[in-house]
């Protein structure tokens, strides 16, 4: 411990988990750091602070519920669903379908115009089904057998697209990018953003692909990549853990990327 | 208002939260779905809608556990009222995490209501201004009663032990 320190009071535990989580304000933050570069006790005190943190996260997930797949927004209003009647005798037979011809050749109609308006790729399905309803209509209704004829127009091939852009909500306070290659050149920017969405996009002309995995991103790039790319950590992550290359794991705190942001080279030194 | 962006935004971390808090994914359901409702009915301000969701999903299951816990102090003492066709155990709750998730609740259930509604929010990565104002505190104590219930738990689930936090060792 440094001579000047020996007379400060050593850190509450109070201080020390807003020190962890980022919640001390300039002042106290500058004071705190102080003591805690001069004071083994108080950093060790913080340490297992930080363990008991981050294990007590891990066994909180190991034993969550599984969210339910039925889950869906409620209605947008409960007396609505209240006054829902739920009715406790068998239902009525369903009423007998009205065969008519004309009606089902307007639907078609209007079906086609639809259609018209559909981007390619599904307008030549949609065609043809449609087709095939046209020809059972006018079977039905019209004895003569015009036949029309749909011209089918093949789907354009569609070039794969990479995921230039993805936007995801972390689950806890923590994210892991994990970065598969180390690359030519590029580096990966970490930034603040309001709200509880994080987003990532590629900065650049390279087909790497950004996935969504239940610890945070996957960024799979190849070793002659030179793209930058771009995550937006939202509000409540407090440490962001990046690992390339399957190397050691960079830890970087909810402070660093308050200030200015944080820029990691993903070239190997 | 767009419902169901809000709902798959927020539905999933606000049931786990619920679930973890109240230790009933069925409380924790209809407390998430309560938050919901008054959620378009009442909106927030723009910017507060995660936490005033959690907030009011915290009320709202909180409600409901003490309701339960009369009913079933009521029943208790008047065992012949039981109704019949008690819902079975769930499939999870025999799956291998059960042991898990008895031990994490054993000690989460040691805690006091406002304690573990704070360490859970926190876990959640909360602001301490946010917690605060969902358990009626102020920002400075936060961080108090934090390392207090983590204390309390690192005791009751070996926390600080190298090997004897991790029932998978």
């Amino acid at each position: 411990m440094e001579p000047g320190s020996l007379t400060l009071p050593h850190l509450d535990d109070g201080d020390l988990l807003c020190l962890l989580d980022g919640e001390a304000d300039a002042a106290s933050h500058h004071d705190a750091a102080a003591h805690l570069r001069a004071c083994p006790a108080c950093r060790e005190r913080m340490e297992r602070y930080r363990t008991r943190r981050d294990r007590l996260a891990q066994l909180l997930a190991r034993a969550d519920f599984p969210v339910p797949a039925s889950a869906a927004p409620p209605s947008a209003s409960k007396d609505a669903d209240d006054a829902k009647v739920i009715p406790l005798r068998p239902r009525a037979a369903p009423a007998r379908v009205v065969n008519r011809p004309w009606l089902r050749a307007a639907a078609v109609v209007l079906l086609l115009i639809a259609a018209a308006a559909v981007a390619t790729p599904a307008r030549a399905w949609i065609a043809a089904w449609i087709g095939r309803q046209v020809d059972r209509v006018t079977h039905e209704s019209q004895p003569a057998p015009q036949r029309p004829r749909v011209v089918q127009t093949p789907a354009p091939p569609v070039a794969p697209q990479p995921s230039a852009q993805v936007r995801f909500v972390p689950g806890g306070g923590e994210l892991r990018v994990d970065v598969a290659h180390t690359q030519a050149s590029g580096a990966l920017t970490l930034v603040r953003v309001d709200g509880p969405a994080a987003s990532a996009e590629v900065v650049g002309p390279q087909s790497v692909e950004l996935l969504v995995v239940p610890s945070g991103l996957r960024i799979r790039n190849t070793a002659a990549a030179s793209a930058d790319y771009r995550v937006q950590v939202p509000d409540g992550v407090r440490r962001v853990h990046v690992r390339i290359g399957g190397g050691r794991e960079t830890v970087v705190d909810r402070a660093e990327i308050e200030s200015a942001g944080r820029t990691i080279p993903l070239a190997p030194r | 208002m767009d419902a169901a962006g809000l709902f798959a935004e927020h539905h999933p971390p606000l049931f786990r939260y619920l679930s973890r808090l109240t230790g009933d994914p069925d409380v924790a359901e209809d407390a998430a779905q309560e938050a919901f409702v008054r959620l378009m009915e009442r909106p927030p301000a723009p910017g507060e809608t995660r936490a005033w969701l959690f907030r009011v999903g915290t009320n709202a299951a909180w409600m409901a556990l003490r309701t339960r816990g009369r009913r079933k102090r009521l029943l208790d003492a008047a065992p012949e009222r039981v109704p019949l066709g008690d819902a079975p155990p769930a499939p999870d709750v025999q799956a291998e995490s059960a042991e898990t998730r008895a031990r994490v609740r054993a000690a989460l259930e040691g805690l006091s209501e406002r304690d573990r509604t704070i360490l859970l929010m926190q876990q959640e990565g909360f602001r301490y201004r946010e917690i605060a104002e969902a358990v009626g505190t102020t920002t400075q104590s936060v961080g108090t009663m934090i390392a207090r219930a983590l204390t309390k738990l690192a005791a009751e689930l070996r926390l600080d032990e190298e090997d004897g936090w991790n029932p998978d060792r």
